[in-house]
C-alpha cells in the first residue's frame, strides 16, 4: 500500500488491529508518553509496529504519518488468523505465551516504578520548604528522578494522604507531617543502604515502653527546661503495666530505648523524653507495616 | 514430537542441555522448585507450555516439570521449532521477534537508570539539601544511586562535573562536600532543561539594556509598583532608555507581577533568579 507524504496511516488508540512493515520511504510516530508529553520516533524500511495491535487487539500506540511518498505492508488480522489456523496448534498458544509475557512484564514495569519512586516523592516532599506545593511542581521535580505518569504520581499522593501525611486540596498537595515524612524517607533509605532494618524501627516491648510513656507524660508529664517531657519511673511503670497487660517495666526492656536515645534517664527516678520526636516515631511504626501492602496494591 | 509418559516422569529440568517446549496435551504436570526441596510450585494443565522462555529467549529454567498422571506431551526442541520458524510466514515472524524484543526492553528498563540526565538528577538532588551542610560524599552518591538507578560511576562523573562548576564544593577532610548555593543548582537544572528541549534560556538571551534594567530593578524596594507607562518614564527618569520592544519583552521574563487597575508590581524572585543566572553564568555553563 503507497502512503502519500503527511498521509496518516493510523492514529494512536485506533482499533484496527493490523501489523505494519514499512517497505520504503519513511513514517514519523507519534504518542503521548507517561508523563503525558508527545514523543517521536521515525520509522524506515524494515521497521514494524503493531504487533501487540494485531495479536493481542491492544490499541495502536503510535499515530503514523508518512514523511514522504512511502509503501508499507499491512497484516490484516483475518491474513493473521489464516496463517495461525495452517501452523500447528501449539505455535498458537507459543503466541499466546509470548503476549501474556509481554503484558506482565509491562505490569512489573509499571508496578517497579511505582514503588521506587515512592522514596523520591519522600524525599522531595520531605524537603520541600513551603507547606503548599502545586501538583505540577511535585511533577516537574520528580521528572529528574523518574518518569511516573501524573495519574501514578496522584495515587501516591493519595497513599501519603491514607497516612495523613499530606492533604491533597484542588492542584495543591498540602505538607500535614513534614518530619516523619523526612523520618519514613530515611527509614526506607537506611533500609535501602544498609540491608538492615532501620533503628526507627522499634520492636512491639519498645512501642509498647514508648507508648505508655506518650500515655503517662499526658497525665502526669513535666516539661524541663532542655524541652525534654519527664515522667517518674513510678508511673511509666504503672502505666506499661496497664498497656502491657501486666508486664512489669525492667532495666532489661527500657536498655535498647536508653541506647537509642529515646528515653533519657535524668534521675533515677525519671525518664525524659523529646515528646514530638516519640508521637513521630510510634505513628512511624503504625504506618510502616502498611506501607507494602499500599505500595503493592497501587 | 508427541510422547506418552507415565506418573512421575521428570519431563524437563534445570539440568537438562537441550532446551525445549513441552506443550501438555492430556494429564498433568507439575513444576517443582529444586531450591526449594523440590516443592509443588504450580500444576500445568492441559493446554497449557512451559520453556518458551528457554527455548526462544534462552532464559534459565527454574523448575522440574514431574508428569503425576499418565500424560500426552508434544516436545518442542531447537531443532523442531527452527523448522517450523523457517517455514513461517515472514511477517510472522517479524510478529514474534518484535514481541519478544518488546518484553525484553521492558525487562531491562526495570533496572535501567530511571533518568536520561543523571547531571540534571544529580543537581536537583544536591538542591533539596541545605546550604553549607556538610555532606558525606560517599552517602550522597549511595543515596542519589539508590533513589534514581543511577549506577554509582555515572553519579561519580555528575558530582565531578558539578564540583569543576563549583556548585558542589569538596571539603579538605577529602569526604565530604558542602552546597554554597542550592539555589543556583535548582537554576541549572531549569538551564539544562531548556538546552534538552533545545530551547533558548531566557536569561542568557538578555540584550545589553534589559541587563542593565534588571540590575536596576534587583536594587529597587520590592514593593514599588507602576503601570505601564510609569515605568518607562521611570527607566527614562533614570536613563535607562528601553525600545517598546525591550519593554515588551521584559514582561514575557515575568519580572513584573499585575496587581489591580493595570498596575505592575515588581516580583522580587523572578528577578533575583535571573541576577543569580547571570552572575553564575560560567559556572553554569561550565567555562569556570
Amino acid at each position: 500500500m503507497v502512503i502519500r507524504e503527511n498521509e496518516f496511516l493510523c492514529l494512536q488508540g485506533d482499533r484496527r488491529h493490523a501489523f505494519y512493515i514499512v517497505k520504503t520511504g519513511s513514517f514519523i510516530a507519534t504518542f503521548k508518553d507517561e508523563q503525558n508529553e508527545v514523543q517521536t520516533l521515525n520509522f524506515g524500511p524494515g521497521s514494524t509496529f503493531g504487533e501487540l495491535s494485531l495479536v493481542d487487539g491492544e490499541p495502536m500506540e503510535y499515530t503514523i504519518q508518512a514523511e514522504e511518498d512511502s509503501e508499507v505492508e499491512i497484516i490484516e488480522q483475518a491474513t493473521f488468523r489464516e496463517a495461525m489456523d495452517a501452523e500447528p496448534i501449539w505455535m498458537k498458544s507459543i503466541l499466546s505465551f509470548l503476549t501474556q509475557r509481554n503484558r506482565i512484564a509491562k505490569e512489573n514495569k509499571r508496578k517497579s516504578d511505582f514503588i521506587t519512586t515512592f522514596p523520591s516523592l519522600l524525599f522531595i516532599l520531605s524537603r520541600y520548604s513551603e507547606k503548599n506545593i502545586n501538583l505540577d511542581v511535585i511533577k516537574n521535580e520528580l521528572r529528574h528522578f523518574s518518569d511516573l505518569s501524573s495519574i501514578e504520581i496522584y495515587k501516591l499522593l493519595l497513599i501519603l494522604q491514607d497516612f495523613k501525611l499530606v492533604r491533597l486540596q484542588a492542584e495543591y498537595a498540602s505538607i500535614e507531617n513534614q518530619p516523619l515524612l523526612k523520618t519514613l524517607y530515611e527509614t526506607l533509605c537506611y533500609r535501602a543502604i544498609h540491608k538492615s532494618v532501620s533503628p526507627n524501627i522499634l520492636s512491639l516491648t519498645e512501642q509498647a515502653i514508648l507508648t505508655a510513656f506518650v500515655k503517662a507524660a499526658c497525665d502526669k508529664g513535666e516539661l524541663q527546661a532542655d524541652g525534654l517531657v519527664a515522667v517518674t519511673t513510678e508511673a511509666l511503670a504503672a502505666q506499661t503495666k496497664i498497656s502491657m497487660h501486666g508486664m512489669s517495666l525492667t532495666p532489661r526492656n527500657i536498655e535498647s530505648l536508653l541506647q537509642k536515645q529515646l528515653l533519657v534517664a535524668i534521675s533515677d527516678e525519671k525518664y525524659g523524653a523529646n515528646f514530638d520526636r516519640l508521637l513521630n516515631l510510634l505513628e512511624l511504626n503504625r504506618i510502616y507495616p502498611q506501607l507494602d501492602k499500599k505500595l503493592l496494591g497501587g | 514430537m508427541r510422547l506418552c509418559v507415565k506418573a512421575g516422569f521428570v519431563v524437563s529440568s534445570p539440568q537438562d542441555e537441550d532446551k525445549k517446549i513441552i506443550l501438555l496435551n492430556e494429564g498433568e504436570l507439575v513444576a517443582l522448585d529444586p531450591k526449594a526441596n523440590n516443592k509443588v510450585v504450580f500444576k500445568i494443565l492441559p493446554g497449557n507450555l512451559v520453556g518458551v522462555g528457554a527455548l526462544l529467549e534462552r532464559e534459565p529454567v527454574r523448575y522440574i516439570f514431574q508428569a503425576t498422571k499418565d500424560s500426552f506431551i508434544t516436545v518442542i526442541n531447537d531443532e523442531c521449532m527452527e523448522s517450523e520458524l523457517k517455514s513461517l510466514p515472514v511477517w510472522l515472524l517479524a510478529v514474534i521477534k518484535a514481541i519478544s524484543a518488546r518484553t525484553r526492553r521492558i525487562n531491562e528498563s526495570i533496572h535501567a537508570a530511571k533518568t536520561d540526565n543523571p547531571l540534571a538528577s544529580l543537581a536537583t538532588f544536591c538542591k533539596f539539601h541545605n546550604k553549607d551542610e556538610h555532606l558525606q560524599a560517599q552517602a550522597l552518591l549511595q543515596e542519589f544511586s539508590w533513589l534514581t538507578k543511577t549506577p554509582i560511576p555515572t553519579a561519580i562523573e555528575a558530582l565531578k562535573t558539578l564540583v569543576r562548576r563549583k556548585m558542589v564544593v569538596p571539603q579538605s577532610d577529602g569526604v565530604t562536600v558542602t552546597i554554597p548555593s542550592p539555589k543556583l543548582l535548582g537554576i541549572f537544572t531549569d538551564y539544562l532543561k531548556t538546552l534538552e528541549q533545545e530551547k533558548p534560556w531566557l536569561p542568557f538571551k538578555l540584550t545589553l539594556q534589559q541587563k542593565r534594567v534588571l540590575v536596576w530593578l534587583s536594587t529597587l524596594d520590592p514593593s514599588t509598583v507602576k503601570d505601564g507607562s510609569g515605568w518607562i518614564r521611570f527607566f527614562k527618569e533614570h536613563h535607562l532608555e528601553t525600545t517598546v520592544s525591550d519593554w515588551l519583552e521584559m514582561q514575557t521574563f515575568g519580572w513584573f507581577t499585575e496587581k489591580e487597575n493595570h498596575l505592575l508590581a515588581l516580583d522580587a524572585d523572578k528577578i533575583n533568579y535571573f541576577v543569580t543566572a547571570l552572575k553564575y553564568e560560567q559556572n553554569i555553563k561550565g567555562t569556570v
